[in-house]
């Protein structure tokens, strides 16, 4: 599997370590819900999941990936993504 | 005596002759052949005995599709079992060896099962073996595992090397025969990054196996031009003996390169085999197609082959299979087998299984007629066949050629999920849609048979890929290629389908009357497609024979999934270098040289290399370094590595706040040259690591971890500052690597130190928990009073290029060097929790930590979580101090803690042991563990009950400071 | 006071290793920052090309943050108000060379080395160490490849880079 970095290109999967999905950016300072913490959706089609490029440039990236298909739509900087 | 080769033709190469031994024999061959082809030109036919049944067998084939003709190539850790004699080039001094029987190939003890086939059928073995129950285990499973596989392992380590490698093209084209090498040339003519894939040692695919023209030529002369042009352009990469195994997402593949498996003497340094990962945006796949055979009473004989094979047999090794030959088809490809083995000088009769095939050819051809059943113990020596009306009729036979067909070798399509097609006019599965993302399939992989059609549409393919203009193909023969769908003759008896497995029709007979109708379940009940060549001449026919006997038909049965590999692949090629010591990478301390001179005991901590103590002259065992060097700390001085500890440099106007919100406690309130434990929470609320925290600016601070969480720890402090954002502007940079750190610890550790460090270090300049720079031997450093151990201690850093020579000065200065069980030793001895202790279930109360931080009003990972009821009983099992109360009893880490009088039960339960150590100090064992209501139960005495060891001690539950309680060592 | 503590490398005996289109070597010693928090980047190389300055040479690492290579005090004036960490004997400095040198490179790493020109930069893993990478101009020898690895994994890399380049040299 390849994942494109936004800052590195296109790398192998292995430079990457994965976390979960993206909703874990959308927690209150204060700390996160029971069921933030320990629930999950796991729809069988798109989801936004977070990655880090461990072996590149140590960015956190939210990928847009198809679990089913293993199509990958994009990728941006969580750091980016926040902003929005 | 190569009795059987042909004075004339051939691709192999005449002028060098090679010798080999097979079976106990010395034979000679010639540069070119295969073991196979050699073997059969030396008049060889039987080069086996089947999985199940011992029944002699020969090459079915002439590819890598080979069923049968499985041997061991070299002796022994080098010795490889199941290698395919149609695969493996011959080599001067080549060592091959028949595999799977007992006594001699040709005298099988074990070909008793043949005569107990009934019993042996399909399953088999869900239906006997059943009484008594006892002997399944003792008796009837070894006995039948005895029996199972074909070759055998050497047992031995093996010697070879492997690398992984990886490349990267505009264009893979997979198979180098008459379409794949149309594609590489459209390509690498027009200036693409061309990589040419093939599994053979010589390209050119069926063009080196058939006695056509091509471009006015022989078919092999015009691909070696080919071949020729291709190695000519530097932007086209030639890869012989290169399967490509499989296709993966991002458009990757798999090829797996053997670069000395054909060399008698292997160039040093050039490992066995080479695993390629390749990046190839668009692909051609061009792998031709594998031809089946048609399924008839004792059809599985030595010299009963693949038509196709027969004439690679023929026009590339040449080699004469047989001179009586039978030739049994259901498709016009069976005719030219006839015609080229009449041109070789052999008598042919020819079955067409259908009514109104061929034309008259000089040969005698029975139309609509069958071969019921072949003779012959080690080879066929008659075919009983059966005319259209129905009368029958036996023929002296030493070769029956089969061709039922030929099935696109469509497996690496499908790798991605796409779904495959069946078409009626071919009797053959195609490539459908949903193709893995940039593919293309040409020739007769997509089901196209002509020569011509296939030079043509690999040329296209490539054209579409790239979208460039197609190389021009040359002139070739686009004959009609009938096939009619004809899989067994019904009522044969022993009707082999998957040679190598020994599944006949009446096994898949058996396998629909049990219940098991589906191709997947039918696969898996009569093991049809699961030896070693995924049934590559057998599953189709299988699929045909089962749409007959289920009434459903093909499309509607469906295929099993093809996945990768194609064809085998070792387990050490995708290992490549990571193996033995080289499994991972390894991490020195910068003390490390000094410590393997000076009776470094090393272990593996992670990654990392670290001395688990020092060894000195006349220590018998390692308690007695250990127990040495930790009274050495205590009573004098010792030194440590500490190196492995993760550091993070942490900067920044917000740095404050950020570590604020990563620990349980307060760090912002840090004084500038002072340091402060810190505890890290998980977001469910329980302990995730602890540390140091040294801030040695007012935006700079320096964050310690745990060795083992290292990276963690980083990659967890990214996601809090990139993907949480408590605070912006905060720099996180790993300086693990960059620094030498030691630990210094005793009650000598300050005159010693002093005596290196240039700046004052008395008790009133650089008090307990202090840190600063210093200039340590004239090299700028940094010093940090901490203790792990509960003495006088201090961590001293500098640059690592130093380290080595640091550690030398700190010892001759008069400490003794300490490793980590001694380490250990006085942390728990002075009631430190470390891993142990953290180990993920733990809480801060747990571990009498509740009140770091307590009063903090900024927010923090874990804190909301921590204050569910669960985490918050009280009832919990608490950090204590254990000793057994005789001093001389051992506890032992992991066991459970009982109250007295209690029953071992898991109601019973009060807490665990989680450390132990030998205390020096005080010559007895000490420990530390977790008991409920711990708090209070002070002075009380409980059990450490440890059912795996058989230990039943009672132990007093006291503070977990055995040592220096009140800690006045620390501080002085 | 005791004479100035001893510098030493991270290898047992100095790094040379030599086959047949390719060259390994320690690089000489160099100091090495990493620079973040920089308030304006402008003059700062983009993601994936080295730039030159006054004396430093910055390769860019991730968003918002560079390795510069240089004298610490010429890099403290450019960058008054960046967060600058010395990480000088985090790394140790090598330099591939020769005209196998991209062999060698496919065989440890699996970027495309044709699509890479000389003061390109990557960091990347290499037999699962994350490296930086960075084409320097072709010298005599042809493609030359300056490289940044952990200190602590030196020799575990080298190792592996010794055996590719041997492998690299028994295919003729």
């Amino acid at each position: 599997m390849r994942i494109p970095c936004p800052f590195c290109g296109p790398r192998a999967s292995e430079e990457f370590a994965y976390l979960g999905d993206a909703k874990m950016m959308d927690r209150p300072l204060d700390g996160p819900s029971w069921e933030a913490v320990f629930l999950r959706d796991n729809p069988p089609g798109r989801h936004r999941e977070l990655w880090r490029h461990e072996g590149g440039c140590g960015a956190w990236l939210v990928l847009e990936r198809d679990v089913t298909t293993h199509e990958i739509f994009g990728a941006e900087l969580a750091e980016r993504a926040l902003a929005d | 005596m190569q009795i059987d080769r042909l004075s004339g033709g051939g691709r192999i190469d005449r002028a060098r002759k090679l010798s080999f031994r097979f079976d106990g024999r010395r034979y000679e061959g010639f540069a070119g052949d295969t073991l196979a082809s050699a073997l059969l030109a030396n008049g060889v036919r039987l080069m086996g005995r089947s999985f199940k049944y011992h029944r002699p067998r020969g090459p079915l084939s002439a590819g890598p599709e080979e069923p049968n003709a499985l041997v061991t190539t070299g002796a022994g850790a080098a010795a490889d079992p199941n290698v395919r004699a149609t695969v493996q080039e011959l080599y001067e001094g080549l060592e091959a060896a028949p595999q799977n029987f007992v006594g001699s190939l040709r005298r099988d003890w074990m070909a008793v099962n043949d005569l107990l086939h009934r019993f042996l059928g399909a399953g088999f073995y869900y239906k006997t073996f059943m009484w008594p129950s006892a002997f399944w285990e003792r008796l009837y499973e070894p006995l039948i595992r005895r029996a199972a596989g074909l070759g055998a392992l050497s047992g031995a380590p093996d010697p070879a090397a492997y690398e992984v490698a990886h490349a990267h093209a505009d264009l893979l084209v997979i198979g180098a025969g008459p379409a794949g090498l149309m594609a590489a040339l459209t390509a690498g003519r027009a200036g693409k990054r061309v990589i040419l894939a093939d599994e053979d040692f010589a390209l050119g695919g069926r063009l080196n196996a058939e006695s056509h023209e091509v471009g006015g030529g022989a078919a092999a002369d015009w691909a070696d031009v080919a071949a020729a042009e291709l190695a000519s352009l530097p932007n086209v990469r030639l890869m012989p003996r290169t399967t490509v195994f499989g296709v993966y997402d991002g458009a990757d593949y798999g090829a797996l390169e053997r670069n000395t498996d054909h060399l008698a003497n292997a160039p040093k340094g050039l490992p066995r085999m080479t695993l390629w990962k390749v990046h190839a945006p668009r692909a051609v796949l061009a792998a031709g197609a594998i031809e089946r055979p048609i399924a008839f009473g004792n059809n599985d004989r030595p010299g009963i082959m693949l038509a196709g094979a027969v004439r690679t047999w023929i026009n590339r090794y040449a080699v004469l299979p047989g001179r009586r030959a039978v030739v049994f088809t259901a498709c016009d490809d069976g005719w030219r087998t006839a015609r080229d083995l009449r041109a070789a000088g052999a008598e042919v009769v020819l079955v067409d299984a259908r009514p109104g095939a061929g034309s008259d050819e000089g040969f005698r051809a029975i139309r609509g007629g069958a071969v019921l059943d072949t003779g012959g113990r080690l080879r066929v020596s008659h075919a009983m066949l059966r005319h259209a009306g129905g009368a029958t009729d036996a023929v002296s036979a030493d070769l029956v050629a089969v061709s039922g067909g030929w099935s696109p070798a469509v497996h690496l399509s499908t790798h991605l999920g796409c779904r495959l097609v069946w078409r009626d006019d071919i009797a053959a599965f195609v490539p459908g849609d949903r193709l893995p993302p940039g593919m293309q399939v040409a020739g007769a992989a997509r089901g196209v048979f002509s020569t011509a059609a296939c030079l043509r549409d690999g040329a296209e393919a490539a054209a579409r890929a790239l979208e460039i203009p197609p190389a021009a193909a040359p002139e070739a023969e686009d004959g009609a290629t009938g096939v009619s769908a004809f899989w067994h003759v019904k009522g044969a008896k022993r009707a082999f389908l998957d040679q190598q497995n020994d599944v006949s029709v009446h096994d898949l007979e058996i396998s629909v009357r049990d219940g098991f109708r589906a191709p997947e379940h039918a696969k898996r009940y009569t093991t049809l497609g699961m030896a070693t060549d995924q049934g590559k001449t057998a599953n189709i026919l299988a699929l045909g024979v089962l749409s007959e006997l289920t009434g459903k038909t093909i499309p509607e049965l469906g295929t099993t999934t093809f996945r990768p590999p194609w064809t085998p692949v070792p387990i050490a090629a995708f290992g490549g270098r990571h193996r033995g010591k080289h499994f991972h990478p390894t991490r020195l301390t910068p003390s490390h040289d000094w410590a393997a001179a000076h009776g470094g005991d090393f272990v593996e901590a992670g990654l990392w290399l670290r001395a688990q103590w020092f060894r000195a002259k006349g220590e018998a065992g390692w308690r007695d370094s250990v127990d040495r060097e930790a009274l050495a700390v205590r009573r004098s001085v010792g030194v440590c590595d500490v190196s492995t500890l993760g550091k993070i440099d942490v900067k920044g106007p917000e740095a404050g706040a950020f570590l604020d919100f990563l620990y349980r406690n307060t760090i912002s309130t840090l004084p500038v040259g002072r340091c402060r434990y810190g505890l890290m929470l998980r977001e469910d609320g329980l302990v995730y690591d602890d540390g140091t925290v040294a801030r040695l600016g007012p935006e700079h601070f320096l964050v310690t971890t745990t060795t083992a969480k290292a990276g963690e720890v980083l990659r967890h402090m990214e996601f809090a500052r990139q993907c949480l954002r408590p605070a912006r502007a905060v720099s996180l940079v790993s300086v693990t690597d960059h620094w030498a750190q030691y630990a210094v610890a005793g009650p000598g550790a300050r005159e010693l130190l002093q005596g290196l460090v240039a700046e004052d270090i008395s008790d009133a300049a650089f008090p307990y928990l202090a840190c600063g720079p210093v200039t340590v031997a004239g090299v700028p450093g940094r010093l940090f009073r901490i203790s792990f151990s509960g003495e006088r201690a201090y961590e001293i850093a500098v640059p690592a290029r130093y380290g080595h020579d640091l550690f030398d000065r700190i010892v001759k200065a008069g400490a003794t060097p300490y490793g980590v069980e001694a380490l250990s030793v006085l942390r728990i001895e002075k009631g430190h929790p470390a891993g142990a202790e953290l180990d993920g279930r733990t809480s801060a109360m747990d571990l009498n930590l509740g009140g770091l931080g307590a009063k903090k009003a900024a927010p923090f990972i874990g804190r909301e979580m921590e204050k569910r009821e669960g985490i918050q009983d009280a009832s919990r099992p608490r950090l204590v101090g254990l000793r057994p109360v005789d001093p001389k009893a051992r506890i032992t880490a992991g066991a459970h803690l009982l109250d007295p009088g209690a029953e071992a039960r898991t109601a019973s339960d009060r807490g665990w042991v989680s450390s132990v150590a030998w205390s020096p100090e005080l010559s007895r064992y000490v420990g530390l563990g977790f008991l409920v209501h711990g708090a209070v139960r002070k002075g009380e005495r409980v059990r450490a009950w440890d059912g795996l060891r058989g230990l039943d001690v009672e132990v007093e539950v006291t503070s977990p400071h055995h040592v220096d309680p009140e800690g006045s060592r620390l501080r002085g | 006071m005791a004479e100035t503590l001893a510098p030493c490398s991270a290898f047992v005996a100095t790094l040379d290793v030599a086959v047949e289109g390719a060259r390994l070597t320690e690089a000489p010693a160099r100091t090495l920052h990493h620079v973040a928090l920089v308030a304006d980047p402008s003059g700062l190389p983009g993601p994936g090309r080295a730039a030159e300055e006054g004396g430093l040479t910055f390769l860019p690492l991730g968003p918002g943050q560079w390795l510069a290579i240089g004298d610490g005090g010429a890099l403290a004036a450019r960058l008054p108000s960046a967060a600058l960490t010395d990480v000088s004997d985090g790394h140790v400095p090598l330099l591939l060379e020769g005209p196998k040198a991209r062999d060698v490179l496919a065989r440890l790493s699996s970027l495309d080395y044709e699509a890479f020109p000389p003061g390109a930069v990557a960091r990347t893993l290499m037999m699962q160490l994350a490296a930086t990478i960075r084409r320097l101009p072709d010298g005599p020898a042809g493609p030359a490849y300056a490289l940044e690895v952990a200190r602590s994994s030196a020799r575990s890399f080298v190792h592996h880079v010794e055996e590719a380049m041997r492998a690299v040299a028994a295919r003729g």
